[in-house]
């Protein structure tokens, strides 16, 4: 097979392979059922506490250095 | 330009959703993507649609639930695919699909059949190549996804996915060519 033959196969199969891509999927109420069963995200811990901790933890360490 | 601009859009809802737990942002990013996700889904579930959207579902919570771990240096289209390409790895670890468990090698199970339609014909044909080999096609060849985000989703080596691919587009040339003799010489089924 000549050169320009196979690359003519390969350009047909790369085509080929294109044109079975998957389907696209209409909704059709997907979304929605998906919002339905969203649960509550879990809260962050607000960053005062952190801050405040923190704090804390560096008070003690210099009870503890005294 | 225009994915550019697409994967902004989703970087700024993902952000709406982090910062003011924003449910209309994430509804946004679900059917922005929900298309692609279930055809992922559909296709590596071998056309089993109701187990493939079940599979769906279940990404978009885990998604919602791992939101924060997104990093803004993937798509989060690859990051969604990756998602998915985990729930069906672990539902196909518990309930292997039945056609998977054929062990007919790719050379018997797709003898060229000019009567059919070719596209159809290629679609067997990829569904009976090896495993690995089958869902690189579908990632790179089929869906147009380069290799490194193919390994990001698949979790497969670069190298390893590189391979696959090789290998399966050699089997399908080959299939390709016995197909298109058998067509010039008037072989039916």
């Amino acid at each position: 097979m000549s050169l320009d033959r196979e690359d003519q196969d390969d350009d047909l199969l790369t085509k080929l392979l294109r044109d079975t891509a998957p389907d696209p999927v209409p909704d059709e109420g997907f979304a929605d059922a998906i919002m339905t069963r969203l649960p509550p995200r879990r809260p962050r811990p607000h960053r005062a506490v952190w801050l405040g901790a923190g704090f804390r933890h560096w008070v003690s360490s210099l009870a503890i250095a005294r | 330009v225009v994915p550019e601009v697409e994967s902004r859009l989703d970087l700024a809802l993902v952000k709406r959703v982090l910062l003011h737990e924003d449910r209309q942002a994430f509804n946004q990013l679900v059917r922005r993507h929900q298309s692609n996700v279930r055809a992922q889904l559909r296709r590596l579930c071998r056309d089993d649609n109701a187990r493939a959207d079940d599979l769906a579902q279940e990404t978009f919570l885990l998604a919602w639930r791992k939101l924060s771990q997104f990093r803004s240096e993937a798509q989060f289209s690859t990051w969604l695919f990756r998602i998915a390409h985990n729930c069906f790895l672990q539902a196909y670890r518990q309930q292997p699909m039945h056609e998977v468990q054929d062990e007919t090698p790719f050379e018997q199970a797709t003898g060229p059949r000019p009567s059919a339609g070719l596209q159809r014909d290629l679609q067997k044909a990829l569904q009976a190549l090896p495993e690995g080999e089958r869902v690189v096609m579908l990632y790179h060849a089929q869906m147009g996804l380069s290799h490194q985000e193919t390994a990001d989703i698949t979790g497969l080596p670069l190298g390893t996915v590189k391979t696959h691919a090789t290998r399966a587009s050699a089997r399908l040339r080959q299939w390709l060519k016995d197909y298109q003799s058998n067509e010039n010489s008037g072989v039916t089924t």
